[in-house]
């Protein structure tokens, strides 16, 4: 089988990467690169764990194929963060209690990033819609919608 | 323990002391785990749900380039199990639900071990499957066990039936049930319902296994209680505890599907048989509803002798418990359901029987609530049915039978002052959602003509730990050079949260800031000391207390030195601010850090030594169950809880919103506040999700339909009611740490029947099978003949 | 997933005929969300060729041509959802695209694939019907252009060979003063039972006769259309609850008349009528605003 060599830039930083058609993006982030923040829980684009954002948009990376990010720019959670210091959402996160498990908690604040750098003061409907595609059984969403809801551009 | 009234520490709500890991990618589950020559395994299962297997046939698979390990039942002569030992690691001459693990393979790839496992053949000879619980309780013939005689299991509790599909039955018989019957005005009978489904943790289940040289086991796991998974894996393969360890990373949700033993022992065998490379095994989605345990399916009845004036006089239940394929924790869901069938009311006179059955379907194990989310949704709508068969409103209906002090419980046990109130629960949500009585008739048909109908209904709930009856937890508190701590404890933070608390618990009762407590992650058996299991809610009460203990272990080490260099007594000292101070001399002090490794005098000399303090709690007091009558005392502390709710129903499309609810549990103390609302808000969700929409759906061969989010989907951001309510009650219990009783399973009970009763309150339809889907009410209501025309 | 090749396609023309020598033996990958679920399942036909047309300029984009909107079909359900040309003359259509899975979905997935693979649930396809589209598909020997209402057969069956690539889906603008609707019962898409839908278009006169009608239910009939006989009784007449509760009933009479009784059929019935109902109640409730702002 004919591998690709793809360039992307992945957490602000270049690669150039040889990849398997028939691996997704949520394969080469975790078992090539090593970035394991980014969690599988479905496979099939219903729970979100594994949501990323391909060029500012959030994707299930179980659902994007490793040639696809040609071209393109990927930012994972371990790429949040900015000169150590953590993006609002991420302590927004911890002070609300919105992290329970933990398993949720990067695909959701991918999914958050997005709607906040798009719609700096969103409604509590329209964050609700922003996560209705990750899933998180342990916290009941209320302090995942407030720590959003604190959060502005 | 500290008794000030004002805590510096405890009840505050300080911040998850594991949320930055989370955040930002860094905390590790099994499945971000590799290790050096690594292999991965898949798993061949069933496509039937009851058969013989006839033959299996390996021979392509492990020609395969790259297949290292390919393993069947034939070679696996084991038995696994928790209470009852009934299970084979994979299965053995006969298969018993589709979906059952019958061969295993280990390749250098998941990619090859997922062709490999397609080359393997396997001939059934199919049997009828049992899918129905009423049918395979009358069955004599068509046995899934017919070994069920032979199983060894814990004989003082659970009492298998051999030449029956019954694996266990738990009995209450309290008073004279005829005599009580006898005496009622009005006998009130239903039946409920409801059937099996998923925990779904976010985190599917996962192990990483190496059998190494000498039979040393070195085990990573996804598991709530790593000492239960050693005990079994050593039970299993006959191993001495010192050579297993099990290390237990983050783990991501487990609602009690990762109790107990599940994937390790398989893992184990393919690693042995790849001589000893570590093998790593991740389930799918897929394989998490189909192959992983669920939780149990159950029918039941109840039948309720009531006085005119709203007093129980006798009440009989038998439950049916859908076990699924091998009874796992299925038994003592059947137990613990079982002591507590009555609910928090008074009973002269009850009769329970409670039955564990198995079925050819996905096996039941552990879930959040332990059979009392099941149990509760029957109960508390049969409840309103009793209050409106004698025309009582039923929060009198309830406020005249609800557990009092000086009542005895079902086992016999009696209420007491610091029991917790479930009336105060009840009498909290009642005042949130503004009870004032059922609408009338009239009042609902105006309301049904304007298309949009509300309606309000409550419910109330109690649980208690099901756990043996010598359950105990232990802590190690040791202090580092510059005065900080690490505590080790082994029940795990699966996402419930307590780490938090302990640290707490420590700040508030040695006085050292949180900033220098850590405690430590990834629990493993090799350094952390025993725990029983992080089931039940019983760790914050109970562990709570042995780190307690470890506390003023290290408090009366230091004494001991101190009392040696100020030349007093041991009792002469206070503990503040990081330091130990004479209590008449306050200039006198040493600060926490100097006596961490042993304390020096300016002269040289040493004393102490390194700081360790050491916790251990047990539980005392507690009996087996009499087989015949089930009197004893099970239970180290029962919490009471309510839910109130109020939904608004689209009468022309069955759909429905609950607009509000509002849940109250008496906690005894309220540990860490943001915390706990987390928990209650989250298991509130969850008793949702188990409320409105998931459920097992089989073929009628009994084939799982639904085994993914597509089909079998749980609560979204978007399906969540508009208005929380946590409401806490503190009457202290006098033994839990602080006065503390565990909440972590109590928000999920009683949802389901909230909802029940006020679409009956709103539509006045009869609700008695799980989940209420929008279609369910709709066809409820064309029954409804009075409301709908 | 099982190994296969990919082509990254770099023009319509490439795409075609890698297609027109591969036929079955490849698929197309545009947002992948639909195709990447299939190939995972564990009997899955695995293509010898995955063709991604994702960088296929020409397929990309919304925009407007001599009174038409010319959706290609590289643009994504959000896309759709925030286009102004389509909320101003296919607002029902952004509707539809709107409540398509969750974010992630709608960020990737893309009204070509929601057309090409037909699924019993695919939102916008009702409201495409409802609106007249015609659909383009481009393969090496042939280049045709047909009616949308005649492309799909059935759910997961659509007219289009192994090679040919949708190439433009052109939708005749409402006529102005026409209002749309979509409405979904329940969110939850557990069961096919609560994936029914109703797409809705009305126009009325001056006078308020309702002078054009477009029913297009989701999920209820054996493959999309328009329930005429529905429409035709609304033409002509004043809007009332009455009326539209008939066209409702209508509605669920077609729907029996092709599918028969079946179990789910108790609640589907009346509650395709409910929706009906509502969807045109929605129309006038947009075409009485407009009306308030003319005044």
């Amino acid at each position: 089988m004919k591998k690709f060599i793809i360039k992307t830039v992945i957490n602000n930083r270049k690669y150039e990467l040889s990849v398997s058609p028939n691996q997704t993006l949520l394969d080469l982030l975790r078992e090539e690169l090593g970035l394991t923040g980014t969690k599988r829980g479905c496979e099939v684009g219903e729970c979100g764990a594994c949501t990323v954002l391909i060029n500012g948009e959030a994707v299930n990376s179980c659902l994007v194929l490793a040639p696809q990010i040609d071209g393109k720019e990927v930012l994972t959670v371990e790429g949040l963060a900015e000169d150590g210091e953590l993006h609002p959402l991420q302590k927004s996160f911890m002070k609300h209690d919105a992290v329970h498990c933990g398993y949720c908690t990067p695909g959701m604040i991918m999914s958050a990033k997005q709607l906040v750098e798009e719609n700096p003061q969103p409604t509590e409907e329209e964050i609700r819609t922003a996560i209705s595609g990750n899933l998180c059984r342990c916290t009941g969403y209320v302090q995942i919608v407030d720590a959003i809801s604190e959060v502005q551009k | 323990m500290n008794t000030k009234k004002e805590y510096k520490y405890i009840g505050k709500s300080v911040p998850r002391i594991d949320a930055d890991e989370k955040v930002t990618g860094q905390a590790r589950y099994v499945s971000d785990i590799s290790m050096p020559g690594m292999l991965h395994a898949k798993m061949l299962t069933s496509p039937v749900a009851h058969a013989k297997i006839k033959k299996i046939d390996t021979s392509k698979a492990k020609a395969l380039d790259g297949v290292v390990a390919v393993l069947t039942g034939e070679e696996l002569d084991y038995h696994v199990g928790l209470y009852l030992v009934d299970k084979r690691i994979l299965a053995r001459d006969k298969v018993r639900y589709q979906g059952e693990p019958v061969a295993a393979v280990a390749a250098e790839t998941l990619e090859i071990a997922e062709k490999a496992i397609k080359l393997i053949e396997v001939e059934y000879e199919l049997l009828k499957p049992l899918l129905d619980v009423e049918e395979s309780f009358n069955e004599k013939e068509n046995l899934i066990h017919p070994d069920l005689g032979n199983y060894s299991h814990l004989k003082a509790a659970f009492f298998p039936q051999p030449g029956t599909n019954i694996c266990h039955v738990s009995k209450i018989r309290k008073g004279d049930i005829d005599k009580g019957f006898a005496e009622a005005d009005v006998i009130v009978e239903r039946e409920y319902n409801n059937p099996s489904v998923q925990h779904v943790p976010m985190e599917t289940h996962g192990a990483i296994v190496q059998w190494g040289v000498s039979d040393k086991v070195m085990i990573y796991t996804s598991a709530q209680s790593p000492f239960t998974v050693r005990n079994l894996f050593c039970y299993t393969f006959k191993l001495p505890h010192q050579k297993v360890r099990v290390v237990v990373p983050y783990v991501g949700g487990g609602f009690g599907g990762k109790a107990g033993i599940h994937f390790e022992p398989l893992v184990g065998c393919l690693s042995r048989a790849a001589g000893g490379r570590p093998v790593k095994l991740i389930a799918t989605r897929e394989e998490e509803y189909n192959t992983l345990p669920c939780r149990c399916g159950l029918k039941f009845k109840i039948k309720t002798g009531l006085k005119k004036n709203g007093k129980i006089t006798a009440q009989k239940l038998v439950l049916l418990w859908s076990a699924g394929a091998y009874a796992d924790y299925a038994v003592n869901v059947t137990r613990a359901s079982g002591y507590s069938a009555g609910g928090p009311y008074y009973y002269e006179n009850l009769c329970t029987d409670s039955y564990t059955v198995y079925t050819n379907q996905v096996f039941g194990t552990a879930y959040r609530g332990f059979g009392h989310v099941e149990l509760f949704w029957g109960l508390e709508r049969h409840m309103d049915l009793c209050a409106d068969k004698i025309g009582i409103d039923p929060y009198e209906f309830k406020k005249i039978n609800l557990l009092k002090p000086d009542n005895t419980t079902a086992t016999g046990e009696i209420v007491t002052d610091s029991s917790g109130s479930v009336r105060k629960c009840l009498d909290a949500v009642i005042k949130e959602i503004n009870w004032s009585g059922h609408k009338t008739n009239e009042e609902k048909i105006t309301e049904i003509k304007s298309g949009k109908v509300r309606g309000k209904g409550f419910a109330v709930l109690h649980k208690a730990p099901a756990m043996p009856t010598n359950t105990s937890s232990s802590c190690v508190i040791k202090m580092n050079e510059n005065g900080s701590v690490i505590l080790n404890v082994s029940a795990t933070d699966y996402g419930n949260g307590t780490y938090t608390p302990l640290t707490q618990i420590i700040a508030e009762e040695m006085d050292i800031p949180l900033s220098k407590i850590h405690v430590a992650f990834e629990t493993d058996t090799d350094r952390d000391p025993y725990d029983w299991q992080t089931v039940a809610s019983r760790f914050m009460p109970m562990g709570g207390r042995a780190v307690i203990n470890a506390c003023n272990e290290l408090k009366k080490k230091m004494s001991e030195v101190a009392a040696k260099v100020f030349e007093c007594s041991q009792d002469d000292f206070i503990f503040e601010d990081e330091k130990i101070i004479l209590k008449n001399n306050p200039e006198k002090f040493i600060p926490y850090e100097k006596l961490a490794t042993g304390y020096v005098f300016p002269n040289g000399n040493a004393i102490g030594g390194p700081l360790i303090g050491v916790g251990v709690y047990i539980a005392e007091g507690l009996t087996n169950l009499d087989k015949e009558t089930g009197q004893g005392l099970p239970a180290f502390n029962w919490t009471f809880g309510a839910h109130g709710v109020e939904v608004e129903v689209d009468v022309e499309t069955g759909e429905f919103t609950v607009l509000k609810i509002a849940s109250a549990l008496d906690v005894g103390k309220v540990m860490n506040e943001a915390s706990l609302k987390g928990q209650l808000i989250g298991g509130v969700v969850q008793g949702l999700g188990t409320a409105i929409c998931e459920r097992y759906v089989y073929s009628s061969d009994g084939r799982l339909l639904n085994k993914s989010f597509t089909d079998n989907k749980i609560p979204t951001a978007k399906d969540i009611p508009n208005v929380f309510v946590p409401i806490f009650i503190e009457t202290p219990h006098d033994k839990g740490a602080y006065g503390s009783r565990g909440a972590a399973e109590h928000p999920m009970i009683s949802v389901a029947p909230a909802i029940g009763n006020a679409l009956k309150d709103a539509l006045g339809i009869e609700l008695t099978e799980m989940p209420i889907r929008f279609e369910d009410v709709w066809s409820a209501m064309q029954k409804e003949k009075t409301l709908v025309g | 997933m099982k190994q296969f090749e990919y082509i990254n396609a770099k023009s319509i023309q490439e795409a075609a005929e890698i297609l027109s020598v591969l036929k079955n033996e490849a698929r197309i990958i545009a947002g992948g969300t639909d195709l990447l679920i299939e190939l995972r399942r564990p009997n899955a036909k695995t293509p010898q060729t995955v063709v991604d047309i994702t960088s296929v300029k020409e397929l990309k984009g919304i925009s407007e041509s001599n009174g038409s909107i010319i959706l290609k079909p590289l643009a994504t359900h959000t896309e759709i959802h925030k286009s102004d040309l389509v909320k101003k003359f296919a607002g029902f259509l952004g509707e539809a695209a709107s409540v398509i899975g969750a974010p992630q979905i709608r960020n990737r997935g893309t009204v070509g694939g929601n057309v090409m693979n037909a699924a019993t649930c695919a939102d916008t396809v009702p409201a495409l019907i409802a609106l007249g589209a015609k659909v383009t598909l481009h393969s090496v020997t042939a280049t045709r252009t047909m009616p949308i209402v005649d492309f799909f057969i059935k759910p997961y069956k659509t007219k289009a060979n192994a090679d040919d690539i949708l190439t433009e889906i052109k939708i005749p603008k409402l006529p102005s003063g026409a209002k749309s609707a979509f409405i979904k019962l329940g969110r939850r898409n557990a069961l096919s039972i609560s994936r029914l839908s109703v797409a809705a278009v009305l126009v009325q006169d001056k006078s308020g006769i309702i002078t054009e009608a477009r029913i297009v239910p989701g999920a209820a009939l054996p493959t999309w259309m328009r329930v005429t006989e529905a429409e035709r009784m609304l033409i002509g007449e004043k809007p009332t609850e009455k009326l539209f509760e008939a066209a409702g009933k209508k509605v669920s009479e077609v729907m029996i008349s092709f599918t028969g009784r079946r179990w789910s059929t108790e609640y589907k019935e009346p509650v395709i009528g409910v929706l009906v109902r509502r969807a045109l109640e929605k129309c006038i409730i947009l075409l009485n605003e407009v009306r308030k702002n003319e005044c």
